[in-house]
């Protein structure tokens, strides 16, 4: 064969290929191993949550959820932050209340049953999660002696607690419980002073009065439970057939992505299982901010300093304290952040820990063009494997992402209860 | 000759674009059995596996009971001071592991066996437990395949 004839041949070889190739990747139909993979990222539909075994002690957290007392200055409530009609999260990039946060609010639904909580897993369970916000001065800026004696004035509160969890400490005897004060604060400052007198069963029971308010907002927090996506439907059709029929709630784009997602792009090495999250810790070299986040050596170190830990004193007896015996050293996360589920994700923006990205699409491009500067730790090389994307692919990606929204939960769950004596 | 030159290279095209459709399924690698016993690298060493989850869990904590004897003398097992261990994923690399797990294990002796337990596997795919011995008989390393997880 002479030289120009070997081109040619090559050449239609290779059109032939491509051709091949790009047959492939538009083919709709799903292969076996892809329905496989789809299976386990999907919820059936009409899943609902389990009613909480004491309704009424969710109905006290629903309260409290929406309760600005709750806030050191009465200005703020859980749901400042979560607002229910986003996501339960709040739009902005870095989150506003006392102050100005660090890290951007995550939304609450389905969160119930992570083994983590927080992007840094700080708190391992979701009672002892409500600890970190309250006495964050960025956040709800109170502090537990306050709040314990908030509820104690107030008649409406105080009953609740009652009913749920038994007499609150008698609040009102001064010296025993000053008004502000709290472990968490400095040492010096007046409310570190102020707790280190107190008497140790004092501390105690205030400390059980916030553990109890935990657990009342966890119960709550277990009814935010929503799958029922467009993607879910997509993936029941496609458990009994390989090839559903066109749906205008899941596009073909969205096919195209869901394929990538599952496949080529790698996407479910880490963002797996029906929440679209390992629950893991991953290092993606994500440029540190002037806070110089640690991430997870952060979460690691707080997480076995609290005493409300799974191992701690106020851990109920299903807690699973025997898996702090094998937390690794912190520094070896070092940042490290929770894969953040991306179940209604399309309505969660901004994106990332730092909430640096305003659109889905400058997240998932992310992972072709990782962001310069200074980086914390050791960037994960899993996120090599991920290969380069065309813009094509990007936007699939993307149009798969934007069916993740699930169905609003019921208004009743959503809406703040009306302020009447229980 | 530029021809030959590109031929291979076309082939090599040709299989990366086609490979990622054979790795779909969540960008596994292929999933297979857990070994009932390797050789460290130098042939000092022995590693059976006793005790072993089937299949594999994944995001669970599991433990594996190993039995790890020296060639010189095959009768005696040692014991968990002998033994360290580490886990991760290589994800295609020949050495070092692209990401670790996120928990630390915890090595003991027990009824004969070297209890290792706090193995968690975060993502799908073949792991590798690292298995460094201190004996005896020297220093070796063994490598156990840890296929995660019942695919
Ligand atoms: C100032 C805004 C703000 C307020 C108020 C707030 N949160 Fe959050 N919430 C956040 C941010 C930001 C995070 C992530 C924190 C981190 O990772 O350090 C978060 C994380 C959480 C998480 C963990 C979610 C996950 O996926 O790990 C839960 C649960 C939660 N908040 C519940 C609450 C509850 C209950 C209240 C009221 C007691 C509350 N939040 C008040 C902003 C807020
Ligand atoms: C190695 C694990 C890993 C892989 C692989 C991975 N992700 Fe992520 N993803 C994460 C982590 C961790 C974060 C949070 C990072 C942070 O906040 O610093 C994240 C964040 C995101 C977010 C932002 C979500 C939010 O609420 O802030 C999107 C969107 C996303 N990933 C999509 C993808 C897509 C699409 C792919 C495949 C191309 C992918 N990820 C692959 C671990 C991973």
């Amino acid at each position: 064969m002479s030289r120009s004839a070997k081109g040619a041949a090559l050449i239609a070889a290779l059109a032939m290929a491509v051709s091949v190739f790009s047959q492939a990747a538009d083919e709709t139909a799903f292969t076996h191993a892809e329905r496989v993979a789809v299976r386990a990222l999907a919820v059936p539909p009409g899943h609902t949550p389990q009613e909480a075994p004491d309704p009424a002690l969710a109905d006290f957290g629903q309260r409290l959820f929406f309760d600005p007392r709750l806030s050191g200055d009465g200005r703020f409530s859980c749901a400042s932050c979560h607002q229910p009609d986003r996501a339960f999260t709040d739009g902005l990039a870095l989150p506003e209340a006392a102050g100005r946060g660090h890290r951007n609010t995550p939304t609450l639904i389905n969160v119930a049953d992570n083994p983590w909580f927080q992007w840094d897993g700080a708190a391992d369970s979701l009672w002892s999660q409500m600890l970190l916000v309250v006495e964050n001065p960025r956040e709800l800026a109170n502090d537990r002696l306050n709040l314990a004696h908030t509820l104690y004035r107030n008649e409406d509160l105080r009953a609740a607690y009652r009913r749920r969890f038994g007499p609150l400490p008698r609040m009102s005897e001064e010296p025993r419980f000053p008004a502000h004060g709290s472990p968490q604060a400095a040492p010096d400052s007046l409310e570190g002073r102020a707790w280190r007198r107190m008497a140790a069963a004092d501390q105690d029971a205030v400390n059980r009065v916030m553990a109890n308010l935990g657990v009342a907002l966890a119960a709550w927090q277990r009814r935010l439970v929503r799958y029922d996506s467009p993607f879910d439907h997509f993936a029941a059709a496609l458990a009994d057939n390989p090839d559903p029929p066109p749906d205008e709630a899941f596009p073909a784009a969205a096919r195209r992505g869901l394929k990538l997602f599952i496949g080529e792009a790698q996407c479910t090495l880490c963002h797996s299982g029906p929440d679209f999250s390992n629950q893991a810790f991953h290092n993606l070299g994500v440029p540190v901010t002037d806070h110089r986040d640690t991430g997870r050596e952060q979460g690691l170190r707080r997480l076995a300093a609290s005493p409300f830990n799974a191992a701690g004193p106020y851990a109920g007896e299903e807690s699973d304290a025997d898996r702090l015996r094998f937390l690794p050293p912190p520094e070896s996360l070092r940042g490290a952040f929770k894969t953040p589920s991306l179940r209604n994700v399309a309505r969660t923006a901004p994106y990332f820990h730092d909430g640096r990205f305003a659109t889905l699409e400058a997240a998932v491009r992310f992972y072709l063009e990782p962001p310069e500067g200074e980086t914390l730790g050791q960037r994960e090389a899993t996120l090599d494997l991920i290969p380069d994307l065309s813009d094509r692919q990007v936007a699939d990606l993307v149009a798969f992402l934007k069916t993740l929204d699930s169905a609003p939960l019921p208004e009743a769950v959503t809406t703040p209860p009306e302020r009447r004596s229980p | 000759m530029t021809t030959t030159r590109r031929l291979p290279l076309f082939v090599l095209l040709f299989a990366i674009f086609w490979s990622p459709h054979a790795l779909a399924a969540g960008g596994n690698d292929t999933a297979g059995a857990v070994p009932a016993q390797v050789l460290s690298e130098q042939g000092r060493y022995r590693v059976d596996v006793r005790q072993v989850p089937e299949p594999l869990p994944e995001g669970e904590h599991f433990s594996l009971g190993l039995r790890v004897v020296s060639m010189a003398n095959p009768d005696a097992p040692l014991d968990a001071s002998a033994v360290t261990v580490e886990a991760g994923m290589r994800h295609g690399r020949d050495d070092g592991f692209a990401h670790g797990m996120q928990s630390e294990p915890v090595v003991s002796f027990r009824d004969g066996l070297i209890l290792v337990e706090g193995l968690y596997f975060h993502m799908g795919g073949v792991w590798t437990l690292q298995v460094t011995i201190d004996g005896n008989n020297g220093e070796d390393r063994a490598w156990l395949t840890l296929p995660c997880c019942g695919g």
